[in-house]
C-alpha cells in the first residue's frame, strides 16, 4: 500500500519528528511504502507533491495544529490523528487508519 | 531527513549521566538537578539563566514523549558549549505540564548554545526524537549498568538512524 502522511506539532520539533519516525517504522514492518512530510520549525521538509498525495492509497494528517498548504489535500480522503497516537503505538494507529479509510 | 548537526554521542559524557536518580520529587527538581550536572561539567555559565530557556520551552508544549521518556531542552546564551545530561530513575518521576505528561524514567536534558543555527539545533533534537522511537534503544537505556553501556547504545542507535 502507498501511504503519505504529514506530521506537525505545537512545539514544532520533537513530537513531529518522533511521530514521523514511528510511522515510517510501522510502515516498514507492515510492508507498506510511505513518505512522510515533516512540518516543523524549519518549515516543510520532504514536501509531498499533489501527484504523490493523489496517488496514495492512504493519506494521513498526524498533527495537533493546522497543516500548512492544506489545499493540496482537497481531493482526497484524509485520516486525521495526533502525534501522540503515532508515538504511543504507530502499528496500532496505522491499522486503525487503514480501517477508517476502508482499506482493511 | 535532518541528519546534520552534532551527534548525541559527541556531547554526552560520564559526568553528565546519572543512572540512579534518587530523592527527586518532581519535574522542577529533576530539571534543576540535571542542569547542575551540565553546569559542573562546564557547559553552562548559569543554571538559572539556562533554566529560564528550558521553562520557556516547556510553556510552549510538553516535552514528555511517552514511553517513560522526557526530553526537556533549552537554547540560551547561558550555554557555553552544547551538552546533554541523561538521568534514569528506577521508580519514575511525575513529569507533568499543562499540556499533558506522565511518569518519566529516562530523561535527557539538552543544552544548546544560542549561536547554534536553528537548523543544527533542530537536527539534534530531531535525531534524539527519532532515536527514542526505537524500542531497542529504549531497552538498552533501561538495561544500562554503566556509562559505557549508555554510550554504546547511543552510538549504535545513531548509526542505525544513518542507515535508514
Amino acid at each position: 500500500m502507498r501511504i503519505v502522511a504529514v506530521t506537525s506539532c505545537a512545539g514544532g520539533i520533537a513530537h513531529t519528528y518522533m511521530a514521523a519516525e514511528a510511522l515510517q517504522k510501522a510502515a516498514r514492518e507492515s510492508g507498506d511504502e510511505i513518505k512522510v512530510e515533516v512540518q516543523g520549525s524549519l518549515g516543510i521538509e520532504q514536501e509531498l507533491s499533489q501527484e504523490e498525495i493523489e496517488a496514495a492509497d492512504l493519506v494521513m494528517w498526524v498533527a495537533d495544529i493546522a497543516i500548512m498548504k492544506s489545499e493540496r489535500f482537497q481531493n482526497v480522503n484524509v485520516i486525521e490523528c495526533i502525534p501522540k497516537d503515532a508515538i504511543v503505538d504507530s502499528k496500532k494507529l496505522l491499522a486503525k487508519a487503514k480501517k477508517e479509510a476502508g482499506l482493511a | 531527513m535532518s541528519q546534520g548537526g552534532l551527534r548525541i554521542a559527541e556531547v554526552i559524557q560520564p559526568s553528565t549521566v546519572d543512572l540512579s536518580l534518587t530523592g527527586i520529587q518532581d519535574k522542577d527538581e529533576l530539571i534543576h538537578y540535571l542542569a547542575g550536572l551540565l553546569f559542573r561539567a562546564g557547559k553552562l555559565r548559569s543554571v538559572e539563566e539556562f533554566l529560564d530557556a528550558v521553562r520557556a520551552r516547556e510553556a510552549m508544549g510538553t516535552t514528555y514523549m511517552e514511553h517513560l521518556i522526557a526530553i526537556p531542552h533549552g537554547k540560551s546564551d547561558a550555554v557555553l558549549e552544547a551538552g546533554v545530561a541523561f538521568g534514569r530513575s528506577a521508580e519514575g518521576i511525575l513529569y507533568e505540564t499543562e499540556h499533558g505528561g506522565g511518569v518519566a524514567k529516562l530523561i535527557f536534558l539538552l543544552a544548546i548554545p544560542d549561536q547554534m543555527s536553528p537548523d543544527a539545533y533542530i537536527a539534534v533534537l530531531a535525531r534524539l526524537a527519532r532515536l527514542l522511537v526505537h524500542e531497542e534503544f529504549r531497552t538498552a537505556l533501561h538495561a544500562a549498568a554503566t556509562y559505557e553501556d549508555v554510550f554504546q547504545a547511543v552510538v549504535q542507535g545513531e548509526a542505525l538512524l544513518e542507515q535508514i
